[in-house]
């Protein structure tokens, strides 16, 4: 797994369904699924932005290849343009996607699961699993509680809105270079 | 700008990734510095390897994820 993420410091790890908000291509009418795009469509700038500055073979958000490939797949269509396809090339070298034997034969939602784990017990990275579907708490307690039924899920499970507080908490300026760069996008739009 | 390729030409590898200004080095820098990039601009940094790399630098104007939608004719 990645191999110099500096210690103490959060990381994301990305379920299905963020990717799906972040990268929906139109506004969403509705206002509590707007609220969701605005906030996933932040947070995935900032991924992009905090990756572009670290160096090589550091990460600052991880998925599993299952969950990646999942994404891309819907995302590319069946005739996929070349810039299409760069598109998502360009999303991979942008996190950690995590394969390997030991993931291939979980679901998505376990294989992120596991690598929250791994992240967790392994160093000092504080990750947070980022997911907009409300059951994924249930579900990463009957995961725990397949083999230890006292056992507590380790790190918290967030969806964009509260991981995008957090990230303005941490990364202020960062933050507001996503914020221009936003709005000069509206502005343009 | 790269050189193009003749024909019969195998491309051998290419990569693309995201990179701020201010983390590249070397020929991508000067790539970057020819197209009048400040650091904080973040590029689009495509590699081909011939024999030596070739390094393209395409500058995202606005928001990464927008440009990329954008430039993908999602949008």
């Amino acid at each position: 797994m990645a191999s110099s993420v500096q210690s103490s410091e959060i990381v994301l790890v990305l379920c299905h369904s963020f990717f799906h908000d972040a990268f929906r291509p139109h506004k969403p009418l509705d206002s509590n699924v707007f609220k969701t795009w605005t906030s996933s469509r932040f947070v995935a700038n900032l991924i992009i932005e905090k990756q572009a500055r670290l160096s090589e073979g550091s990460f600052f958000a991880f998925t599993s290849k299952q969950v990646f490939d999942s994404f891309a797949s819907k995302f590319e269509g069946d005739k996929p343009s070349a810039k299409l396809i760069e598109t998502v090339q360009i999303l991979h070298n942008s996190m950690y996607v995590v394969g390997g034997n030991a993931l291939k034969n979980l679901s998505d939602d376990d294989s992120v699961f596991v690598i929250c784990d791994i992240l967790y017990s392994r160093s000092n990275y504080k990750p947070i699993l980022v997911s907009d579907i409300p059951k994924k708490v249930e579900k990463a307690e009957a995961f725990y509680h397949k083999q230890d039924a006292n056992a507590k899920i380790p790190y918290p499970i967030c969806n964009a809105i509260e991981v995008e507080l957090i990230l303005r908490d941490k990364f202020p300026e960062l933050c507001n270079l996503v914020d221009r760069r936003l709005k000069k996008s509206l502005i343009k739009a | 700008m790269p050189r193009k390729r003749e024909k019969g030409e195998r491309e051998m590898s290419a990569d693309i990734r995201i990179r701020a200004v201010k983390v590249l080095h070397g020929r991508a820098k000067e790539e970057a510095m020819k197209q009048g990039l400040k650091s904080d601009d973040i590029v689009i940094v495509k590699t081909t390897v011939n024999s030596l790399p070739e390094y393209s630098v395409e500058k995202i104007e606005g928001d990464p994820v927008s440009y990329l939608l954008k430039r993908a004719g999602k949008t």
